[in-house]
């Protein structure tokens, strides 16, 4: 059996596979707590699991329900403007927009996404990330072999004068935890929540 | 050279040509400056200026910081790259050379590529060197030693074949390719996403070091250019004919072939692959006055600037707040305009 997420290829293999007689089953690919339910409770009826995923998506969506209020309560009415950097090579900002897993989780930990007009990840203009004025910066952990400094990252021009720089928010994340949208993802949320608006309000 | 008075009246307008260009190029500086994403205006920091006003931090930002290295940054690159196609072209007596077929662009996507995907690799103390410029300079060293490899490949006791280095450097182009293709199935989905922008080129996040990096080498080479004029307008003779009027031929091939792998590979170091420029420039430039050398590189340095301007300030605001890879830009704009010119003047593609 071969469980894969939507839009696995190349399509050609998939084909092959399916026409081996290989059951296969495709998740669909939703960046929101639905998504994630539905991804568990798919995932069981292909085990021949389903009360076993009933129970874990139900312990999952109270789970990602809490860190959501959770999260919420903390923004107040003030949530924080946040960019997701995807990559910072040579200076050129690949920024997460809507439509993204990045921009969701932003979303379900309290914060607004400050790439706006564009889905996504794109390379986002200089000048838009300097007027788009972000008081965090988002970053992955993992991967990271040339992984850029946070003195090199706020140095770049289009960051350097954004509330960010100032205050030298960068917040960096295990990838899976952050953009995986998966059992752990109420925990991600619960993370960013905290590097967001915990230590300062406490 | 029959013809005496139809070549003097082309030198002539080649020469006008090259104030056109000028201005032209002025002009596109002050609109690069003035356009953008943030809606800083131009005038309304001078008039600030003028006034003895400061300026906002963040007009200051965008218009020093942002603008400013990125205008240079796109003279220099499209200088380099039209001139380069200009002097291959005119070494290689082939209308469809340009500067990648001396390998310098193989050599640095493979190495800008290797670097993305196996940078991690490197030693700490080499990474924490590099920083942030470490696919640029593998860029520069790759293009370099591609370079420096077809050469050696094409010369034998003293002399250059230019046919032996054409296909030499087809060979080396396509075994580059085949190993940025085994480095794109290592690659994760972040550096997928990086390999495939670099070899889309972008003029985004250019700094002041940046320029200062990329300054010296091509300004260089760019005065080094005119000095190949002579000879290589010799060449278009044919190297055995260019040799009897006292041409030094070999000479002249080791400055050609140094000089694009200088200006090419700085240009491609810190702007990613950037296609098109090196080919539609010098065309345009012939059909319009002439294939004299002399006019021609500092012509197709002017063009080729002004262009890399224009098309930039449509990469960067397009699809904003999001960018377009500029090499995407050049090609949509070049290939289509350089037919229809090829198309329309079909009775000149002798020269």
């Amino acid at each position: 059996m071969i469980i894969a997420t939507q839009g696995a290829g190349p399509v050609a293999t998939i084909d092959v596979l399916k026409e081996a007689g290989v059951s296969f089953v495709e998740l669909p690919v939703e960046y929101s707590a639905e998504g994630i339910l539905n991804k568990i409770r798919l995932t069981g009826s292909a085990l021949g699991q389903e009360a076993a995923a009933e129970a874990l998506a139900v312990k999952v969506s109270a789970d990602l329900d809490a860190a959501g209020a959770a999260a919420a309560a903390a923004a107040g009415g003030d949530p924080k403007r946040v960019l997701f950097v995807l990559t910072a090579m040579g200076g050129r900002i690949m920024a997460g927009g809507q439509n993204s897993a990045a921009d969701a989780i932003i979303a379900m930990a309290g914060g607004v996404n400050a790439a706006q007009g564009f889905d996504g990840y794109k390379p986002m203009s200089a000048e838009a990330i300097a007027t788009a004025k972000p008081d965090v910066v988002l970053m992955m952990t993992n991967g990271g072999d040339t992984e850029t400094t946070d003195a090199d990252l706020l140095a770049i021009p289009a960051l350097a004068l954004t509330p960010a720089a100032r205050t030298g928010s960068v917040v960096r994340m295990n990838g899976q935890l952050l953009l995986g949208f998966g059992p752990r993802t109420a925990e991600g949320v619960r993370i960013l929540s905290d590097a967001l608006y915990g230590g300062a309000e406490g | 050279m029959t013809g005496a008075a139809h070549g003097f009246d082309r030198r002539a307008r080649a020469r006008r040509l090259t104030v056109l260009l000028a201005l032209l190029l002025m002009v596109m500086s002050v609109a690069s400056l003035g356009w953008g994403a943030a809606g800083t205006s131009v005038w309304g920091a001078v008039a600030d200026l003028a006034a003895g006003r400061a300026l906002s931090p963040l007009d200051r930002l965008v218009l020093f910081d942002i603008r400013l290295p990125r205008l240079f940054l796109c003279i220099l690159v499209g200088a380099a790259l039209a001139v380069s196609g200009a002097l291959m072209q005119g070494l290689f007596r082939n209308p469809l050379a340009d500067p990648g077929i001396v390998g310098v662009s193989a050599g640095a996507s493979l190495a800008a590529i290797t670097a993305i995907v196996l940078g991690g690799l490197l030693p700490a103390t080499v990474l924490s060197f590099a920083g942030d410029y470490l696919v640029a300079i593998a860029a520069f060293l790759g293009g370099w030693a591609s370079t420096l490899l077809l050469y050696r490949v094409a010369t034998r006791g003293g002399q250059t074949s230019v046919a032996t280095m054409l296909l030499a450097g087809i060979a080396l182009t396509a075994l580059a390719m085949a190993l940025v293709g085994v480095l794109t199935y290592l690659a994760d989905d972040r550096q997928l996403r990086d390999l495939t922008f670099w070899q889309m080129g972008s003029l985004a996040g250019a700094t002041w070091p940046k320029v200062l990096a990329a300054a010296p080498i091509i300004l260089t080479a760019l005065a080094a250019a005119p000095l190949l004029a002579r000879g290589l307008n010799g060449l278009a003779l044919g190297e055995a004919a260019a040799g009897h009027i006292g041409i030094p031929v070999q000479r002249v091939k080791n400055m050609a072939i140094l000089t694009v792998a200088a200006a090419t590979g700085a240009a491609v170091a810190v702007s990613g692959g950037i296609g098109f420029v090196g080919i539609v420039v010098p065309h345009v430039l012939r059909l319009a006055s002439g294939p004299d050398h002399h006019t021609l590189l500092p012509n197709a340095a002017l063009l080729g600037a002004s262009l890399l301007l224009a098309a930039d300030m449509i990469a960067r605001t397009v699809l904003a707040p999001a960018e377009l890879p500029i090499g995407i830009v050049t090609a949509i704009l070049g290939a289509p305009v350089f037919l229809w010119i090829l198309l329309r003047r079909h009775g000149a593609m002798g020269m």
